[in-house]
């Protein structure tokens, strides 16, 4: 199971090449990418992203400084907040962006800014353990899990950084740090080993009719 | 004379091309036809390969989708790989059957089926962003062309109210799904009935086939995305379609059987099934939490109408379980006893069960070394978890009913039920009484044990009553005894060679048989440098999951990463893991390393437990709760930290605690004697399904718990 989502994301995450080069477009609302999920078949992308790890839901806050390049050094309220609660976001946190195809880009009228923004994002991680953490993106930029640092992007490196992590399954904030020529930028978590054949034994997130349903065309499996 | 040649001029002209059209269309059929003999009867992935590829660059009109379909869902299951699998899955997809044109007899079902618009004028005041007005689902039955019962057609009704902008926004998008091999779906509606009277139909997309790589999983089940455009407030949306039984076969031989829940995502007005069969067809029906059917008798057949009303939207939570545990629900089945259901699994499952010369020499080799009971049930069970590879093909009746063992054997693959069924196989060629078992796990939510019928089991092991020992063939690194968390406390109905059916259910493992234990023994020295050496066995499935990361993790640099949360200097000089191989009851990490944790000043804080749980943001992260909790079964877990201090540390103790509650059992103690400190704790947590109405105990449980737990001791050094 495994092997195949790592190597889903690899592709997503190297083939692309020509990300950082591309114009930031503007992110989609929840309803635009659902309207256009049903023209291009973008649901279809939507669960192949998250399946390859990749994180589809943002919310943005920023800018922040003054647009000097030691800005990016300072901590901001999303990083001393992040750092002081050191938990999951609350479901209460709204993540209003949506990138089916997990690239993050910002809205056209800040993509040219400078300052420094913050990205949240929430995932959950099904098992304790280690996890790895991938960026992909052309600027400055740190990534930051349930408030730690775990990943620092600087404007020399290049292709998709790595990095391992520690976590426990449940609720996970994810918040990445980045200046504009960092935009856009695509962040996926997956579990470092690939050994797992058998099915998923997690249990439901929810049981429904339409749960049964399905269940009742999966048969025993 | 003249106007005769004139007239069969004309008959000539018209007709010939229509002949012709339909002299090409039963080529082309026959070619398909041909092809999936071919294809059947091919002992080569080449030629297998070779005829996929004819079918695929065949010119397939919509009038030889019925032919497609047919030779698609008869070369699936003899599928010997994925590639092959997925090419007709894929082919299949691209031209499915259900033009409305082409259908005929469809019934109108007009006393059961709603007006949308009536349906919202009585729905008065409105619930939620989006409700279901109406949920219909007719199914009639008769016999098949054989004269078997539980050949179906279903004639499906919904239709929607959306209530704000935020319901416009998230429903924009339906699925309808259908099982291609059984079903033929043709769509009635699928429309937006604005308030002002028009009527916008949906797009609709092509037909998608399921598949899930990332977990080996295939199916025959196709999707349709509708989508709905320009959805507002106010609107109402209506789908009508029916299921068609794809041919005049009952696959089943008779037998028919549904689960309906009666509870979705939204709030539901109405939901109503009705099943419309022979009067002469002995149906049985659970109505869990529902009123009884009613029932209607009239020119030989028999009308059964369940009907709910003013249902409540299923709340969205993590770690709830099944809804059939909270939600109402219809069972239907043509079996009535668990004698029948027995002897007709037995029926399916006995003929594919003939081992193959290659099977039957493992077993003859397994007997020969003279092995105890138990011995040669792990040599089967190490057999199939190494020979086998997890891939499920879920084709049909193959959904329920095992791939013949001699099958599986050539293919190398299988999903539960392949393997369950080639490990009570082997069992019984060894001498092993076994038995093939059909699990719901406890994910699924529980169902009252008067239901029979495969559509309530989703997952399959096998049994051997003499040891009471559950075998998991999907468990990859687990040793007999080892089985996964959700297998645990799941419901089994377990099925021996004579056809005996009996409903079990599977015992968790106790606290006991699956712990992780932990013991450090570090010295602490007074530049507050620590030097540790620790310890940690796992026992039970916990140790298979051990042996599965440790075959490809970097050891040192996960125990690393755990210590460095809340030790980030820590070093690792030695780590070794020992007991990997499955004959090992027990895994034990032994790791040695050094923490320099003095970061300026004479304090220093060592963490009571490394165990970072944090259970309430696991297992009771909301506030409040609609839904059960049903808390995993995860290891008891004891650790002891020795230190050794240096002469002239302080040490400030916290208290103790020993909290034991029905949730579990959290002790932690701190001694002291000269320059020895021991901090030892314990943590269990009960694999309960734990009520709403409980949940506020639970939380605090956990948070009393991740309290004591992260609670930290303050040494000051000499």
């Amino acid at each position: 199971m495994r092997i195949v989502r790592w190597v889903c994301v690899v592709t997503l995450l190297v083939l692309d090449a020509g990300l950082t080069a591309q114009t930031a477009t503007r992110p989609a609302t929840h309803s635009e990418a659902l309207s256009a999920a049903a023209n291009v078949g973008e649901t279809e992308l939507l669960d192949a992203s998250r399946e390859a790890g990749l994180l589809t839901e943002w919310h943005l806050d920023g800018r922040f400084g003054h647009g000097k390049r030691k800005d990016f050094a300072r901590r901001f309220t999303p990083e001393r907040e992040a750092m002081k609660q050191a938990t999951r976001s609350g479901p209460e946190t709204q993540y209003e962006l949506i990138f089916p195809d997990g690239k993050f880009s910002l809205p056209k009228n800040l993509a040219s800014q400078k300052g420094v923004f913050y990205a949240s994002s929430r995932t959950y991680l099904d098992n304790d353990g280690d996890w790895i953490l991938y960026l992909e993106s052309g600027g400055e930029a740190e990534v930051f899990v349930d408030g730690q640092l775990v990943l620092t992007r600087d404007l020399n490196a290049s292709g998709v950084l790595r990095a391992k992590f520690h976590a426990n399954s449940g609720y996970h904030s994810v918040m990445v740090k980045f200046t504009a020529r960092a935009a856009p930028f695509r962040v996926a978590i997956l579990p470092p080993n690939s050994g797992s054949r058998r099915k998923n034994n997690t249990p439901y997130v929810q049981g429904s009719a339409s749960d049964e349903m399905l269940a009742a065309l999966r048969g025993i499996s | 004379m003249t106007r005769q040649k004139v007239f069969a001029g004309f008959l000539l002209f018209f007709l010939l091309p229509a002949v012709g059209f339909a002299a090409q269309a039963q080529s082309r059929s026959d070619k398909i036809q041909s092809i999936e003999l071919q294809y059947l009867a091919a002992t080569t992935p080449a030629q297998r390969k070779q005829f996929v590829n004819e079918l695929k660059s065949l010119n397939i009109l919509s009038e030889d989708a019925a032919a497609l379909n047919r030779a698609v869902s008869a070369m699936l299951p003899a599928a010997d790989s994925v590639e092959e699998a997925e090419e007709l899955l894929r082919i299949g997809a691209a031209n499915p059957v259900g033009r409305m044109e082409s259908a005929s007899n469809l019934s109108s079902d007009t006393d059961f089926l709603v007006n949308a618009q009536r349906a919202a004028l009585a729905a008065h005041r409105a619930i939620g962003e989006v409700e279901a007005l109406a949920d219909i689902r007719i199914d009639h039955l008769r016999k098949d062309s054989l004269g078997r019962d539980g050949l179906v057609s279903a004639h499906v009704q919904q239709i929607w109210r959306i209530n704000s902008v935020h319901g416009a926004k998230i429903f924009s998008l339906r699925s309808v799904m259908y099982s291609s091999m059984a079903e033929t779906l043709y769509m009635v509606h699928a429309r937006v009935l604005k308030n002002d009277g028009r009527e916008l139909e949906a797009k609709i997309s092509a037909d998608l086939p399921v598949l899930e790589r990332s977990t080996s999983m295939y199916f025959d089940s196709r999707t349709r995305d509708l989508y709905f455009p320009q959805l507002d407030p106010g609107d109402l949306v209506e789908i009508e379609y029916h299921l068609l039984p794809a041919s005049d076969l009952n696959p089943w031989a008779g037998y028919y059987a549904r689960m309906d829940l009666f509870r979705d995502s939204f709030p539901t007005r109405l939901r109503r099934r009705v099943v419309v069969a022979p009067s002469t067809m002995k149906l049985f029906a659970v109505e869990h939490r529902l009123r009884p059917a009613v029932v209607r008798q009239r020119n030989g057949e028999t009308t059964r109408i369940w009907e709910a009303r003013d249902i409540d939207a299923q709340a969205f939570e993590a770690l709830t379980p099944g809804a059939s545990a909270s939600s109402p629900y219809l069972h239907i089945s043509t079996i009535g006893s668990i004698e029948e259901f027995g002897r007709w699994y037995s029926s399916l499952l006995e003929p594919g069960l003939q081992l193959t010369e290659n099977l039957r020499a493992i077993a003859n080799k397994i007997l020969e070394s003279d092995l105890t009971t138990w011995g040669k049930v792990q040599a089967v069970y190490e057999t199939v978890q190494r020979s086998t590879k997890y891939i499920a093909f879920e084709f049909g009746v193959h959904s329920y009913q095992p791939y013949a063992v001699a099958k599986v054997d050539r293919r190398g693959f299988g999903d539960c039920k392949d393997k369950a069924a080639m490990i009570v196989a082997l069992l019984r060629a060894v001498g092993v009484p076994a038995e093939f078992a059909m699990v719901r796990t406890r994910s699924a939510g529980e169902v009252v044990p008067e239901a029979y019928s495969v559509q309530l089991f989703n997952h399959a092991v096998a049994y051997v009553p003499a040891l009471d020992l559950y075998l998991d063939g999907t468990a990859d690194y687990a040793a007999l005894g080892e089985l996964p968390p959700d297998d645990q406390g799941g419901q089994a109905m377990t099925v021996d060679a004579r056809g005996n059916a009996t409903r079990r259910t599977i015992t968790f493992a106790s606290p006991e048989a699956n712990r992780v234990s932990r013991e450090i023994h570090a010295h602490l020295a007074p530049d507050g440098r620590v030097e540790f050496q620790s310890r940690t066995k796992y026992e039970g499935y916990f140790a298979a999951e051990q042996r599965r990361t440790l075959e490809s993790n970097d050891l040192a640099g996960s125990y690393r990463a755990t210590l460095a949360q809340f030790y980030p200097t820590v070093k690792i000089a030695h780590a070794v893991a020992e007991g990997t191989a499955r004959a090992s009851r027990e895994v034990e990490l032994k790791i040695d390393g050094s923490i320099d944790v003095v970061h300026g000043g004479r304090e220093i804080t060592l963490r009571s437990s490394l165990n970072a749980a944090g259970l309430t943001n696991k297992y009771a992260p909301e506030r409040l709760r609609k839904n059960p909790v049903l808390v995993p079964v995860i290891p008891s877990e004891h650790e002891v930290f020795d230190y050794d201090l240096p002469e002239g540390a302080e040490v400030a103790l916290p208290p103790d605690t020993k909290l034991e509650t029905a949730f579990g059992k959290i002790e932690v103690t701190y001694s002291r004697q000269a320059s020895k400190l021991r901090v030892e704790t314990y943590r269990e947590l009960a694999p309960l399904t734990v009520a709403a109405s409980d949940y506020a105990a639970f939380r605090a449980f956990c948070n009393a718990a991740d309290k004591a737990l992260q609670r930290e001791v303050k040494v000051v050094l000499p």
